[in-house]
C-alpha cells in the first residue's frame, strides 16, 4: 500500500515521536509544516506557532471551540478551504481538500502564554486519519513511522 | 490596449511538481533537526530556529523576532521549516 514517510523526533520528555511535513495552501496562506501525528488527539490543527509564522492576526481568531490541551486553553479557530498536500514514498503527492482546519489561539494572549505555548506542535489527529482513511505505522525502537493509506 | 498584470504570491502558482521538490527540500531539513535534535536543543533551548538545507539560518526568542530576520536576509518563509526548540527540562503531555 502506498506509503507517507515519517521522521521520527524525540521532543519533550526526550521520547521519540512521528512527524510529518506536508503544503498547506489556503485562500491566505502557503506554508510547509511539520506536524505531530498524535492518534490520541481528536483534532487536526496548527499551533499557535505556526499560525504567527503566517502572521495572520491572532487577536481577531480568539473564536471558536475552546479546547485543553499540554494544560492551556485554547479557541480551535478553524481556518477555512484548506489543501494539504503530502509526499509519498514514489514521489507522488497525497492531496486532501478539507472545508477548514483547526488553528490554537490561546484564550490568553500574553506574553507569558505565547512563550510557553510556541513548544505545542501542529497535530495530525485522529479526524484526519479517519476521514482519509490513513493508518500510522509507529515502530519508536526502530524509528520507523509512516502513513498507509 | 489594456495590459492586465496580475499579482500572485509565489507560492499560490507553484505547480505540483514545484510543491513535491520544496517539500522534499523541507522533509530533508526536518530529518537533519531529528538527528541533530539533542545537539541544537543544547545550543538553541528555548529559541525559535529556521532552517534551510540543513543549517540553521535565523534564531530569536520570539516568532516574530525570527520573522522579521528572515524578511531581512530576503528569505521566503513560506519555504522554511521553523521550529521551536523547548528547554531540556520542559516536558508535557500532549
Amino acid at each position: 500500500m502506498p506509503k507517507i514517510p515519517c521522521t521520527i523526533r524525540a521532543i519533550v520528555g526526550r521520547r521519540p515521536f512521528p512527524f510529518v511535513t506536508f503544503f498547506l495552501r489556503t485562500t491566505h496562506i502557503s506554508r510547509f509544516v511539520d506536524a505531530l501525528v498524535d492518534t490520541g488527539s481528536p483534532y487536526t490543527v496548527l499551533s499557535t506557532n505556526e499560525v504567527m509564522s503566517t502572521r495572520m492576526p491572532i487577536t481577531k481568531m480568539r473564536l471558536g471551540e475552546i479546547v485543553s490541551l499540554a494544560g492551556f486553553h485554547f479557541f480551535n479557530h478553524p481556518i477555512k478551504n484548506v489543501e494539504m498536500s503530502f509526499r509519498t514514498e514514489t514521489d507522488e503527492l497525497f492531496k486532501v481538500k478539507l472545508e477548514s482546519i483547526g488553528s490554537l489561539i490561546p484564550t490568553k494572549l500574553n506574553k507569558k502564554t505565547l512563550d510557553e505555548v510556541k513548544n505545542i506542535p501542529s497535530i495530525i489527529g485522529n479526524d484526519f486519519l479517519e476521514s482519509q482513511k490513513l493508518a500510522l505505522y509507529f515502530n519508536p525502537s526502530k524509528r520507523i513511522a509512516y502513513l498507509e493509506y | 490596449m489594456y495590459v492586465i498584470i496580475t499579482l500572485h504570491r509565489e507560492s499560490e502558482i507553484m505547480d505540483d511538481s514545484q510543491i513535491l521538490e520544496i517539500l522534499k527540500r523541507v522533509e530533508k531539513d526536518s530529518r537533519w533537526l531529528s538527528e541533530n535534535y539533542e545537539e541544537i536543543q543544547s545550543k538553541y533551548e528555548g529559541k525559535i530556529i529556521a532552517i534551510k538545507d540543513s543549517q540553521i539560518i535565523c534564531e530569536g526568542s520570539t516568532m516574530d523576532e525570527v520573522l522579521n530576520k528572515l524578511e531581512k536576509k530576503g528569505e521566503n518563509i513560506s519555504f522554511l521549516l521553523i521550529e521551536s526548540i523547548p528547554p531540556k527540562d520542559v516536558s508535557f503531555i500532549l
